[in-house]
C-alpha cells in the first residue's frame, strides 16, 4: 500500500477548497504533521478517498501525492512549484545535490565507452600507476578512485584533454532525468555537506548543471585560460582535503564506498592479505591488551609515553594533563593533552590511523621505537565502543586542527568522519586525543597511580595532571558494597569509612532531570534522548548553555510539539478539522453537488469551521499544566467557556478539563483541603469559589509530581534546571558540613593526629589558590581565613615538575657492528648501492663524437660535420649506446671522401701499443735492412715519436747522437722503451679504419664505462665506515684479515660490495659478531643523570636520604646501555611491600619486579655486609637502564633478561650506593645513641634527685645542680653550647625546685662567660654550696684537696 | 617600664623571704621529729645508717667527678667455690666486684632504684619501722614525672636489688628492716621467745595447732630457741603432706619436728633449720618431691644457694639428710602407676645438677643418672596411693629406721 510521506496543508486545502469549503485562508498556517497515528489516519483516510474518487493519487516526482487537481493540463507545473514550497528546506538541499551526484556517476561509468577517453585511460592508467607508487603506503582514495585520476589528468594536460571532456560529460549528462532510479541518497548522504564534495562540485562548477551547461559551453573556451588558473587551485585545494576525505556515513559503509573497494580488492577472497590493524585486533595481547584491566593500564602508559615524547621532541619540558571519565558499562573515557610538538594537519590522520606509520624509526633510544602502542589504544577503543576518535592538534599556535575518525580496520587506514580548524586562543601547541574504551578501571587503579608515580620519579622535569574516573566503590578495597550513612559512606567490606562527592556532578545533569523530574519517558524515548543529547546529558548543569536549543532538541526527539505551544493546539484544531473531513464524507455520500445541500447542513458545516475558528482564538487550548495557569487566567477560560458552552457543565468538570495531570483522584484531594464541594453549576463558580485559595491548593498537589514531558514548556525547563541548580548548591553545601563533621568524629575516635600538612606548596587551593592548606585523607581544607572551603582530592592527583632542566636529547647513531643480524645487513649493502646507482654520474665524456676525434686520425672538424650529416643519429651520444655502428661507417667513409680501411698492405705508420714484440722486430729488420738512420726509421714508423724522446732512448741505448747505424741493437729493450716512452692512444689512421675496428673501439668505450663504474662503486670498506660505527680504516683492514683466517671468505677492504653474494653476507655477519670491534658510542644514548634522577626522588618519594649514580656505558649485544642507580631511604618510604623500582629507557616497569636481572642482581648482594635488610628497613632501589635495544626477558617488555654484563653493572652500582648509605646510617645511629643515652641520663637523674637529697640530707637544689652539671657534660659537644640556656632552664622548670634567684643569676654567669658555660657553673657552685656540702657530707679534707 | 620592674622584683623579694621562712620551720620540725626518732633506733641500725651514709657518700661524689658508680660483689658461677670441707657453697673472692655505672645505659635505671631502695631502707631504719619486699616495691613505684616510665616495672626489679645492698654492705636484709616474706611452717616440740617492739612473747609450737608460721626474721636479737625435745627434725617440700603428717599426728608420735617449707625454703625458715640444727645438735631429714627441682630445694637447704653464697654458713645446714622420695622408691613401695613422664626442662635441669660440684658424688650421680635413664618423677602425694596413712606408718619410719639416706 502507498504510504504517505508528507501529508501537508495543501493538500488538505485542495481537498477543502476545491470542492466544498468557502473559508480556505483558515487552514493556511497549518503546519505539517510528523505524528505518526495521524499520518496514519491521513493515509487510511485518503486511500479511502481515492477509492471514492474524491481525491486522486499521482506520482510527482518520485513522490506520492494525494489531491484535487483542477485540470488536468497544469498540473505539473503547478504541482512541482507548490512541491517546492511543501518539502522541507533540507530536502530540497538533497535533491539539487543528487542531480550532481547522478551526472557524476553515470560519467565516471561510461568513461570507457567513448573514444576520446580512450586515451585519456591510457594516460589516467600511468597516472595512477605513478599514484599508485605515492600513495600505495599512505592511503587509497575512497569511493572513487577514476574520476581522481581523471583529476590528476587534469591537472597536467589541462586544456586540451577539459576540450575533448566537455562534450562526452554534456552527451551523458543530457540522460540524468531518464535514470531516476539510481541509487542517490545513500550517497548523496555520505557526502552532502563534506568539503571533499563540494569542491568535487565546484570543480566541475556549473557545468554539471544540465541547464545551464549548454550555454557555457561556447564560453568555457573563451576563459580557458583563467579558468585554468582557477582550476588549478581548486584542484591543488581538493587535493588537499582529498587526503582527508571525509566519510560522515559513520561505521555502516556506503554502497558506492563497498563497491568501489569490491573494484579494487577482487572478489577472490580465497587469499587474503592481513592488515596491520586487523592483526593487532585479533592479537590484542601482543600490544598489552589482553584484558579489561591491563587495557586501561595500558591505555594510559601509550598515550602518557607518546605526550612525553612529543614535548621533549621539541626541548619542552613536558606539561600532560589526562582525565579519565567514567561511562556506563565500564566504559571509560579518555582524554590525554600535551604541550608537545603537534601533528601536522595533513599527517593527522596517517599518524593516528594507520598502523605502523610515525616518526619513530630512527635508530637512537626512545620510549617506543615502532609507534602503535598509542594507536592501538585508539584502536581497542575502537573495537570496543564502535566509537571514533577525537583528535585535536596544533603545530603552530595559531590553528587547532579538529578529526572526528575512526579506523578502518580491513586496510589500514583512515576514515575521517568530521574535520574542523577551530581558533587557538591560547597559543596552544601540542595533541589532545579523546575517545572511549572499556576497562576495568577500579582493579587497575594501583597500578596505573604507580605507574605515573614511578613517570614522575624517572621524568622529573615533566609535569602530570591525573583526574581519575569517578565511580561508587570504596576507595580502600575498591568493592561496590557500600552503604551510604548521610554524607559519610561506610563500605561493608573493609568497614571503611570515608566521604566521596562522587555524585555532585551525576546527580545534577540534564540525564538526572530527565529520569527523576520528568514524566511519561519511557525506554524508547529515554534511549533517543541518550543518543541525540549524549553530549550534554553528562555534562554539568551550570555548564549548560543555549537552553532554548536544547528544549527544541527536546521537541524534536519527542516527534511532536510539547508544551502548549501554539503548535500543539493547531496539532489539536487539526483533528477538529480531520472529524470534519469525516463529516464531509457522510455528505458526499448523499450528495454529489453542492447545490444538492440542504440548508441545514449547509450551517452544520459552517458551524463546524466556525468552532474551528473560535478554537484558534482560544489561546489555551484544552488542558493545561498548572504551572502555567494562574488565577486570573483561569476565570478569562472560565468565561470563554461560558460562552461557548454547549452542554451544562459543572466546574469540576471544567478544572478537569482545562488542567492537565489532574485526575479525579487529586479533585478529591483538592476538595478535602478547599473544604467545598466543587460541583457547582460552572455559572454559579465564580461568585461561590476563591480562585486565588484554590489555585493554591491545586498547584501545591499538582507540582509536586512529575511534569509530563508532553506538558513541557520551556519556561518549565527553565524552571527545572534553575531548580537543579539550587539543589546542588545546598547539596554541596551540606556536603562541606558533612566532612568538617567527618573530620570531628575521625579525629575524636582515632585519637590520631587529624591533620597532615602537605609538602610545602605542592597544592593549592582551587578556590582561593593558597598553598596554604590541610590535608586529612583524602580531604583538603583551605586554611585562609576567608576561604575556609573543603575540597575533595582524591580524584585528582598533580606530579609536579621538580626541575625544567631537560635531560640531553640523544643523537641519532650508526650502528655499532656487534648488533647487526644478515637481514639488516643485506638490507643496508642494498641501501648503499641504490644509493650509489642514483647517485652515480660518469666522470668521462664517452660521445662518440669524442672517440672519433681521439682515437682516429685524420677527422677534423669539417669531417665530423659532414659525419654528423650523414648519420640519422646524433654524435654527441654516448659511445656505447650508439645503435647503427655499420651507417656510422658507411657515414665516415663518405666524410672522408675516399674508401678506408683497405690499405692494410701498405702500413707505414705503426702504433706500437698494438704492436707485438715479433711483429716489431720484423718492422725494424725490414727497415734496418732499407735504411740506415734508426732516427729516421723510428720517426717514420711511429708518428707520435718526439726528438726529446728519441734522444732519451738513445740515451738510455747508449747509442750517440751522430752515429747513424748502430752496429747491435737491443731490440727488445728499444721495444720496451717504446711502450714505456711513448705516448699510449688507440688512435687508428682513418685510413685504416675498418668497421672491425669501430667496433671494437666502442667496446673498448664499453669497458672503461663499467670499469669506471665499478671503481667508482662502495667497496667493503667504504660502505662499513659509512654505515657502522667504530670502523676505521685499521680495524676494517684488521677485521678482513681475520675473515681471511678464520673462514674460506676472500674478504679485502677494497672488495666491491656489488660482488657480495648471499653467503657473503650470512659469514660477514657471522664474523662481524666475533671480531672485537671497539664499544659502541654512548652518545645516542639519554640517561636523565645523577642530578635529575636525583630530583625526581626527592620530590616524588620524599625520603630521608637518597643518593644517585651513572655507570659508564657498556655493551650488551652490540647495543650500549648505561645503568643509572638511586637508592632512597627513611622518610615517606615505607618499609613494606616493593623495594625495587625498575625503569628502562624512562619507562617504568611494574610487572613481574621479581624477574630479571635487577632482581638477582639485589638477591646476589650480601646485604649484611652493608647493615641492611631490606625487608624490614624503609629502602627503596631504582634501577634505570637506557640502552637502544634493551634485551627484555619476554615478549611485552615486563622485565630485563638476565644479562651478566648488566647485572654485573647493577651490581657495582647497588655496591656503591649502599656503602654509600651505610656511613650515612652509622652516622646517624651514632647520634641516636648519644641522644637516647642523654635522654636516658636525664630522666633516671631526675627521678634520681629526690631520694639522693634525702638520702644525703643534702638541699634538693644542690642535687639539682650536681646531677644537672653531671648530665650536661654528657650531652655531645655540638648541643650543650647551643642549647645550654634553654635545656637548663627546661630541667629545672621541670622540677620546679630551683629558685628563681638561682637561676637569674646562672643566666648573668652564662651570660658573661659564655665561652665555657659549664666552668662558670661549676665556679658558681663552689662559691656556693659546696664547702657546705662537703662538711655535710663528711668528706676529709684530702678529698676536698684532690677536688679542687 | 623600669617601674613595672621595680615591682616585680620587690614582689619576688618578699615571696622568696616567706618561702625561706616558710623551709626553715619546716626543717626545724623535720629535724625535731626525726630526732625524736632516733632516740630509740638501737646502735645496730645506727650503724647500719652510717653504713648507708657512706655509700650514699660515695654515689655523690661519683657524681661530682663525673662517674658514679656502685660496686657490688660478684656471686655468679664464676665467684662461687664449693667448700668440700664445710660443705656449703661460698664465695671464692669477696674483693672481685662489679661496677654499676650510671653512664651505661644498662645500668642507668638500675643506679635509680638501687638509690631509692637505700634511701627506702634509712628511712625504715630511722623510724624504726620494718617492711616486707612487697611493700617495698608499692612504696616506691611510680610514674617518673614527664615520661612513662615508671620507676619499677616489677617486683623481680626491686628484689635483686636488696640483695645487692645486702650483698654489697654485708648486712642481713633483716637488718635493713626488710624482711622477706614468711613462709614455712614449723610444729613439734619446741620452744622460742620473739623479741617484738614493745614485749617478749613465748611460742609453745606444740600449742599452735597446725603449727606456727616462721617469720622473715630468726636471728637471736629476735627469735631464741628456749627448748627442744625432738629426735630430729623434719623438713617436707609440700604443704600437703606436711598437713597430712600433722593430722596423722606423725611429730608427736616420733618426737620430732616438721618443717613445711612450702616449695623453696624461705631465708628465715632455711636460717631456723640451721640454727635448731647447730644450736640443739639435731639431725635433719629432707622429704622431698623425687624430681629435679625437689632436689635442688634439698640442694638449697644443704649446701646453701649461689646468690646468697656470701652467708652461707649461716643458711646452709651441711649435716642434711635426703630421705625422699628417690627413684629406688618407685620399684621398693610398687608406685611405678604414680609416676610422672619427665619434661624437656626436667632432663635440663638433672643435667645442670649433674654439672653442680656438691653432686659430685656416686649416690647422687647415681640417682640422676636412673633418674634420666627412666625418664619418670614422682610426688610426695604418690605414697597415698597404697594408704592414707602410709607415709606416716611405714613409709618415713622404715626409711628413718633403716637410715636409708642420701647424702
Amino acid at each position: 500500500m502507498a504510504q504517505v510521506e508528507v501529508i501537508t496543508k495543501d493538500v488538505i486545502i485542495d481537498v477543502l477548497t476545491n470542492n466544498w469549503l468557502t473559508k480556505p485562508e483558515l487552514f493556511k498556517k497549518l503546519p505539517p504533521i510528523r505524528e505518526q497515528s495521524t499520518v496514519k489516519v491521513i493515509n487510511d483516510y485518503l486511500d479511502t478517498l481515492t477509492q471514492k474518487g474524491i481525491v486522486t493519487k499521482k506520482i510527482i516526482k518520485g513522490r506520492i501525492c494525494f489531491g484535487i487537481f483542477k485540470e488536468k493540463g497544469n498540473e505539473p507545473h503547478l504541482k512541482q512549484t507548490k512541491l517546492d514550497q511543501i518539502m522541507p528546506k533540507d530536502r530540497q538541499i538533497k535533491k539539487t545535490e543528487s542531480r550532481v551526484k547522478i551526472g557524476k556517476t553515470v560519467y565516471t561509468k561510461t568513461v570507457p565507452k567513448t573514444k576520446v577517453t580512450k586515451s585519456n585511460k591510457k594516460t589516467s592508467n600511468k597516472i595512477k600507476k605513478s599514484v599508485d607508487n605515492t600513495q600505495l603506503k599512505t592511503k587509497k582514495e575512497k569511493g572513487t578512485p577514476k574520476t581522481d585520476s581523471i583529476e590528476k589528468k587534469d591537472n597536467i594536460k589541462k586544456e586540451s584533454i577539459k576540450k575533448k571532456e566537455t562534450p562526452a560529460k554534456s552527451d551523458l549528462k543530457n540522460r540524468p532525468d531518464q535514470k531516476p532510479n539510481l541509487p542517490i541518497k545513500s550517497k548523496s548522504k555520505s557526502e552532502s555537506k563534506s568539503k571533499a564534495a563540494t569542491d568535487i562540485k565546484s570543480d566541475q562548477g556549473a557545468e554539471s548543471h544540465p541547464k545551464s551547461k549548454e550555454t557555457q559551453k561556447p564560453e568555457f573556451k573563451e576563459k580557458t585560460e583563467l579558468s585554468n588558473i582557477i582550476e588549478k587551485e581548486k584542484i591543488k585545494v581538493s587535493h588537499k582535503y582529498k587526503r582527508r576525505k571525509i566519510n560522515k556515513s559513520g561505521i555502516l559503509p556506503t554502497r558506492e564506498y563497498v563497491m568501489s573497494k569490491k573494484e579494487e580488492v577482487g572478489t577472490d577472497r580465497a587469499y587474503q592479505q592481513l592488515s596491520p590493524a586487523e592483526f593487532f585486533k585479533k592479537n590484542k595481547a601482543i600490544a598489552g591488551f589482553d584484558n579489561d584491566q591491563k587495557a586501561v593500564y595500558t591505555t594510559i602508559r601509550e598515550l602518557v609515553e607518546n605526550s612525553i615524547d612529543a614535548a621533549e621532541a621539541i626541548e619542552k619540558p613536558p606539561d600532560i594533563f589526562i582525565k579519565m571519565e567514567s561511562l556506563p558499562n565500564n566504559r571509560y573515557k579518555i582524554t590525554i593533552r600535551d604541550n608537545g610538538s603537534g601533528v601536522p594537519d595533513e599527517e593527522i590522520p596517517k599518524c593516528f590511523g594507520i598502523l605502523l606509520y610515525g616518526s619513530k624509526y630512527i635508530r637512537k633510544q626512545g620510549r617506543g621505537a615502532f609507534g602503535f602502542g598509542g594507536k592501538m589504544a585508539i584502536l581497542y577503543g575502537q573495537i570496543s565502543t564502535l566509537e571514533p576518535v577525537e583528535i585535536k592538534s596544533s603545530t603552530n599556535g595559531k590553528e587547532i586542527y579538529y578529526y572526528k575518525m575512526r579506523i578502518d580496520i580491513k586496510n589500514n587506514e583512515p576514515i575521517i568522519e568530521e574535520y574542523k580548524v577551530i581558533p587557538n586562543s591560547d597559543n596552544w601547541t601540542g595533541t589532545e586525543i579523546s575517545f572511549k574504551f572499556k576497562g576495568d578501571y577500579p582493579r587497575v587503579r594501583k597500578k596505573v597511580l604507580e605507574y605515573l608515580n614511578k613517570t614522575a620519579i624517572i621524568t622529573p622535569h615533566a609535569e602530570i595532571e591525573y583526574i581519575e574516573p569517578i565511580d561508587e566503590r570504596c576507595e580502600k578495597c575498591r568493592s561496590d558494597r557500600v552503604e551510604t550513612l548521610g554524607d559519610v559512606i561506610y563500605c561493608k567490606k573493609c568497614s571503611n569509612k570515608f566521604i566521596h562527592n562522587i555524585n555532585i556532578n551525576d546527580n545534577f545533569t540534564l540525564k538526572k532531570i530527565f529520569q527523576n523530574k520528568i514524566g511519561g519517558i519511557d525506554k524508547d524515548l529515554f534511549n533517543k534522548i541518550k543518543l541525540d543529547l549524549s553530549d550534554i546529558l553528562d555534562a554539568e548543569i551550570d555548564k549548560l548553555s543555549n537552553l532554548r536549543e536544547i528544549y527544541n532538541k527536546i521537541e524534536d526527539i519527542y516527534g511532536s510539539p510539547i508544551g502548549i505551544t501554539k503548535d500543539n493546539l493547531i496539532n489539536k484544531i487539526f483533528k477538529l478539522i480531520l472529524k470534519g473531513i469525516k463529516n464531509f464524507t457522510i455528505i458526499s455520500k448523499k450528495y454529489k453537488n453542492i447545490s444538492e445541500i440542504d440548508v441545514t447542513t449547509k450551517k452544520e458545516i459552517i458551524e463546524l469551521i466556525e468552532n474551528i475558528n473560535n478554537l484558534f482564538k482560544y489561546v489555551g487550548g484544552k488542558s493545561f499544566p498548572i504551572t502555567s495557569l494562574t488565577p486570573a487566567n483561569i476565570k478569562t477560560k472560565l468565561e470563554h467557556e461560558k460562552k461557548f458552552l454547549t452542554r451544562a457543565k459543572n466546574f469540576d468538570a471544567f478544572l478537569l478539563d482545562i488542567i492537565s495531570g489532574l485526575g479525579k483522584k487529586t479533585l478529591k484531594k483538592v476538595e478535602d483541603e478547599y473544604g467545598e464541594n466543587l460541583k457547582i453549576d460552572i455559572f454559579e463558580a465564580e461568585s461561590k469559589i476563591d480562585m486565588n485559595k484554590l489555585y493554591k491548593i491545586l498547584y501545591k498537589n499538582l507540582t509536586s509530581g512529575l511534569i509530563n514531558i508532553k506538558d513541557l514548556t520551556f519556561e518549565q525547563f527553565k524552571q527545572l534546571i534553575e531548580e537543579v541548580k539550587k539543589e546542588k548548591i545546598k547539596y554541596i553545601s551540606k556536603l562541606k558540613d558533612g566532612v568538617l563533621e567527618y573530620i570531628r568524629k575521625d579525629a575524636f575516635l582515632s585519637q590520631k593526629e587529624p591533620y597532615k600538612f602537605i609538602n610545602n606548596s605542592v597544592e593549592k587551593c582551587p578556590y582561593c589558590n593558597s598553598s596554604d592548606i590541610i590535608q586529612i585523607g583524602d580531604w583538603r581544607q583551605c586554611q585562609v581565613s576567608s576561604c575556609k572551603h573543603n575540597y575533595l582530592n582524591i580524584y585528582r592527583h598533580i606530579y609536579r615538575r621538580g626541575t625544567t632542566e631537560l635531560p640531553p636529547n640523544p643523537t641519532a647513531s650508526l650502528p655499532h657492528p656487534h648488533g647487526i643480524d644478515a637481514d639488516t645487513l643485506l638490507e643496508m649493502i642494498k641501501a648503499e648501492l641504490s644509493e650509489f646507482y642514483i647517485t652515480y654520474e660518469p666522470i668521462g665524456n664517452y660521445s662518440m663524437q669524442k672517440l672519433l676525434r681521439k682515437n682516429i686520425k685524420g677527422i677534423g672538424k669539417e669531417t665530423l660535420n659532414k659525419i654528423e650529416e650523414l648519420t640519422p643519429e646524433s654524435l654527441e651520444k654516448d659511445a656505447d649506446k650508439f645503435r647503427n655502428v655499420n651507417q656510422l661507417y658507411k657515414a665516415i667513409e663518405k666524410a672522408v671522401g675516399h674508401p678506408i680501411g683497405k690499405v692494410e698492405g701498405k702500413k707505414t705508420v705503426y702504433n706500437i701499443n698494438n704492436l707485438k714484440f715479433e711483429e716489431f722486430k720484423e718492422i725494424i729488420n725490414n727497415e734496418l735492412s732499407n735504411n740506415t738512420n734508426l732516427d729516421s726509421i723510428l720517426k717514420k714508423l711511429f708518428s707520435r715519436l718526439r726528438v726529446k724522446i728519441l734522444n732519451e732512448i738513445k740515451k738510455e741505448l747508449d747509442i750517440q747522437i751522430d752515429q747513424q747505424i748502430p752496429s747491435n741493437i737491443d731490440l727488445e729493450k728499444l721495444y720496451k722503451l717504446l711502450l714505456k716512452k711513448l705516448p699510449k692512444t688507440n688512435s687508428i689512421n682513418v685510413k685504416e679504419l675498418t668497421l672491425e675496428k669501430l667496433k671494437q673501439l666502442i667496446e673498448n668505450v664499453k669497458k672503461d664505462k663499467h670499469e669506471e663504474f665499478r671503481k667508482a662503486s662502495p667497496n667493503f670498506y667504504s660502505f662499513m665506515n659509512k654505515r657502522f660505527q667504530r670502523t676505521g680504516k685499521k680495524t676494517i683492514n684488521n677485521f678482513c684479515e681475520f675473515a681471511r683466517q678464520n673462514s674460506t671468505l676472500k674478504l679485502y677492504p677494497e672488495t666491491l660490495l656489488m660482488d657480495l653474494d648471499k653467503d657473503a653476507i650470512v659469514k660477514i655477519t657471522d664474523l662481524l659478531q666475533k671480531f672485537p670491534f671497539m664499544r659502541p658510542d654512548a652518545s645516542c644514548l639519554a640517561p636523565i643523570g645523577e642530578q635529575l634522577l636525583l630530583k625526581g626522588i626527592m620530590k616524588e618519594m620524599n625520603p630521608e636520604w637518597a643518593s644517585t649514580v651513572q655507570r659508564p656505558p657498556e655493551v650488551c649485544e652490540g647495543h650500549p646501555f648505561i645503568i643509572e642507580m638511586g637508592l632512597a631511604y627513611g622518610g615517606k618510604i615505607d618499609s613494606s611491600g616493593d623495594y625495587l623500582q625498575r625503569f628502562a629507557n624512562r619507562i617504568p616497569l611494574l610487572y613481574e619486579s621479581s624477574m630479571g636481572v635487577c632482581a638477582t642482581a639485589i638477591k646476589k648482594i650480601n646485604w649484611r655486609h652493608y647493615k641492611l635488610d631490606l625487608d624490614k628497613m624503609p629502602i627503596h632501589i631504582f634501577i634505570h637502564i637506557v640502552s637502544t635495544k634493551i634485551p627484555w626477558g619476554r615478549f611485552g617488555k615486563e622485565y630485563i633478561a638476565n644479562k651478566p654484563e648488566i647485572r654485573s653493572e647493577i651490581e657495582k652500582g647497588i655496591k656503591y650506593l649502599a656503602g654509600q648509605l651505610r656511613t650515612y646510617l652509622s652516622k646517624i645511629r651514632k647520634k641516636e645513641s648519644i641522644k637516647k643515652k642523654v635522654f636516658k641520663l636525664k630522666i633516671f637523674g631526675r627521678a634520681l634527685i629526690e631520694p639522693l637529697a634525702e638520702l644525703v640530707e643534702a638541699d634538693p637544689s644542690i642535687i639539682v645542680r650536681i646531677i644537672y652539671n653531671y648530665i650536661i657534660s654528657k650531652r655531645p659537644k655540638k648541643e650543650k653550647s647551643k642549647n645550654l640556656y634553654k635545656n637548663f632552664s627546661n630541667f629545672f622548670d621541670d622540677l620546679s625546685l630551683f629558685d628563681k634567684l638561682d637561676l637569674e643569676y646562672l643566666k648573668l654567669l652564662v651570660k658573661e662567660k659564655s665561652k665555657n658555660p659549664f666552668k662558670n657553673f661549676l665556679n658558681f657552685f663552689d662559691n656556693f654550696n659546696y664547702i657546705n656540702l662537703l662538711i655535710k657530707l663528711k668528706i676529709n679534707d684530702q678529698d676536698v684537696d684532690q677536688k679542687s | 617600664m623600669s617601674t613595672k620592674r621595680v615591682r616585680s622584683s620587690s614582689k619576688k623579694s618578699t615571696v622568696k623571704k616567706k618561702t625561706t621562712k616558710n623551709s626553715n620551720k619546716k626543717l626545724t620540725s623535720k629535724k625535731e621529729v626525726e630526732k625524736e626518732k632516733k632516740k630509740e633506733i638501737s646502735e645496730e641500725s645506727l650503724i647500719v645508717i652510717e653504713n648507708i651514709d657512706f655509700y650514699a657518700n660515695q654515689i655523690l661524689k661519683g657524681f661530682i667527678n663525673g662517674n658514679p658508680t656502685i660496686e657490688i660483689p660478684i656471686r655468679g658461677k664464676s665467684n662461687v667455690e664449693y667448700d668440700e670441707e664445710r660443705g656449703i657453697i661460698k664465695v671464692l673472692d669477696k674483693s672481685k666486684v662489679s661496677e654499676r655505672s650510671f653512664q651505661n645505659i644498662a645500668h642507668t635505671k638500675k643506679f635509680m632504684q638501687y638509690i631509692m631502695v637505700l634511701n627506702f631502707c634509712k628511712k625504715l631504719l630511722k623510724t624504726n619501722s620494718t617492711s616486707d619486699l612487697r611493700d617495698l616495691y608499692y612504696s616506691l613505684k611510680r610514674k617518673i614525672p614527664g615520661t612513662r616510665n615508671k620507676t619499677f616495672d616489677s617486683q623481680e626489679e626491686s628484689n635483686p636489688i636488696i640483695e645487692d645492698i645486702e650483698v654489697a654492705m654485708d648486712i642481713w636484709r633483716e637488718r635493713l628492716h626488710i624482711s622477706a616474706d614468711p613462709k614455712g611452717y614449723i610444729v613439734g616440740d619446741i620452744i622460742f621467745t620473739q623479741k617484738l617492739k614493745n614485749k617478749d612473747q613465748r611460742i609453745d609450737c606444740n600449742e599452735m595447732g597446725t603449727g606456727w608460721g616462721i617469720p622473715s626474721n630468726v636471728e637471736r636479737d629476735i627469735l631464741e630457741i628456749e627448748n627442744v625435745n625432738a629426735k630430729y627434725l623434719l623438713a617436707i617440700e609440700s604443704a600437703g603432706m606436711y598437713s597430712r603428717l600433722v593430722e596423722e599426728n606423725f611429730h608427736e608420735n616420733n618426737k620430732c619436728i616438721l618443717i613445711a617449707l612450702k616449695g623453696q625454703a624461705s631465708r628465715g625458715t632455711r636460717r631456723l633449720i640451721n640454727r635448731i640444727a647447730y644450736e640443739k645438735n639435731i639431725p635433719v631429714y629432707v622429704f622431698v618431691d623425687g624430681d629435679p627441682w625437689g632436689f635442688y630445694i634439698y640442694s638449697v637447704l644443704k649446701f646453701g644457694s649461689m646468690s646468697l653464697s656470701f652467708i652461707g654458713s649461716k643458711l646452709a645446714t651441711p649435716k642434711a639428710k635426703f630421705i625422699g622420695m628417690t627413684m629406688e622408691d618407685i620399684s621398693d613401695y610398687k608406685l611405678e602407676d604414680s609416676t610422672h613422664p619427665l619434661s624437656k626442662v626436667d632432663i635440663k635441669r638433672i643435667d645442670d645438677l649433674l654439672d653442680l660440684p656438691w653432686f659430685q658424688n656416686d649416690e647422687w650421680q647415681t640417682e640422676l643418672k636412673l633418674m634420666k635413664k627412666i625418664q619418670k618423677r614422682i610426688e610426695q602425694q604418690a605414697l597415698a596411693s597404697r594408704s592414707l596413712d602410709f607415709v606416716a606408718t611405714t613409709y618415713l619410719p622404715e626409711k628413718i629406721k633403716n637410715k636409708k639416706f642420701l647424702p
